[in-house]
């Protein structure tokens, strides 16, 4: 990556953790549209509910963002095309 | 719209996983196609975006809320394989470590999101994009028409997955009407989301935009004056 698209991405990984860290904070926490649609037609009760190791609120959602941009990145760049030649400075 | 355990029953969650580990099989193969040096970080910089926008409920009426799925956002800005790919690391980190969507309804949600919204997303998108303009500026207009069309795409298809396999009795026109009717809502908040990230997007690095290609070479041949060459037609 050159500079200009390396300053670009940071602005993008800045936006996506601005994303989560604090416009999450305003997300609506009434049911989404399959949750209101099972309540509704009576099948919500077959859910089978799960206590999740890292919870959405504070830090755990950081670091999810951070664990799915690794594991993103790592997946991308081993699949890439390498470039003929230099691998950096293009 | 992540599924959590319990919905669907063993052999139609079986057949979804089979589903899922087949298109995870084909992507891991085309997404090969669409990234290079440059793509790559992009599709990580997306998949970490879905990620985090997916934690942001919007209000769609009254007592109901929906999320940016993402997909059809993802396959336009870094190809429809990939955009898989990038479903499904973030179903996966929300399923194994969030409890967000089951986990014998991984593969369900995978189909689902990672697969039917982004196909179905990716080929509204083509689609629009035959209709409109053939300009630079048309691609976030199609790109939002993909993102609405993939919603309704996703929650007809679980209830397809629910009338088949489903664990209670209900009457499958009616779970259809419901969940079409609720999920074009949502659609719209997704359509608007997708149109205004792809837009931004495009603005600043169309280079960088997978669903820009062709129209950027016909642009850049309009711009200096030479006709327009044979790869840029679609």
């Amino acid at each position: 990556m050159n500079v200009r698209t390396r300053v670009w991405w940071f602005a993008g990984i800045g936006f996506a953790l601005l994303v989560a860290g604090v416009l999450s904070r305003f997300a609506s926490s009434a049911p989404d549209g399959l949750e209101r649609v099972a309540t509704e037609q009576g099948i919500a009760g077959q859910a089978v509910e799960r206590q999740g190791v890292l919870s959405y609120d504070g830090p755990g959602g950081l670091l999810g963002v951070a664990l799915v941009l690794l594991v993103a990145l790592a997946l991308t760049w081993a699949l890439r095309r390498r470039s003929a030649g230099a691998t950096r400075g293009r | 719209m992540h599924v959590p355990d319990g919905f669907l029953d063993v052999p139609t969650s079986l057949a979804t996983a089979a589903v899922a580990a087949a298109a995870v099989a084909f992507a891991l193969r085309g997404a090969r196609r669409e990234l290079d040096d440059r793509a790559a970080p992009l599709a990580g910089l997306v998949a970490t975006f879905v990620f985090a926008a997916q934690m942001v409920n919007f209000p769609v009426g009254a007592g109901t809320s929906g999320h940016l799925i993402g997909a059809a956002l993802a396959a336009v800005l870094v190809g429809p394989w990939t955009a898989t790919l990038c479903l499904t690391v973030v179903l996966l980190v929300q399923g194994l470590l969030f409890a967000d969507g089951g986990l014998t309804a991984l593969g369900t949600n995978v189909t689902l999101m990672g697969v039917v919204a982004v196909w179905i997303g990716y080929a509204a998108f083509r689609l629009a994009l035959l209709a409109l303009p053939r300009r630079v500026g048309s691609v976030p207009l199609a790109a939002g028409l993909g993102g609405f069309v993939s919603v309704p795409a996703a929650a007809l298809s679980f209830a397809g997955l629910f009338a088949v396999g489903g664990t209670a009795p209900i009457d499958a026109g009616t779970l259809v009407a419901a969940m079409a009717s609720i999920h074009s809502l949502i659609g719209i908040g997704e359509g608007v989301l997708t149109a205004l990230v792809v837009g931004s997007v495009v603005v600043v690095r169309p280079d960088l935009v997978h669903g820009a290609r062709r129209l950027r070479a016909a642009a850049v041949a309009a711009e200096f004056g030479v006709a327009e060459s044979a790869e840029a037609r679609p």
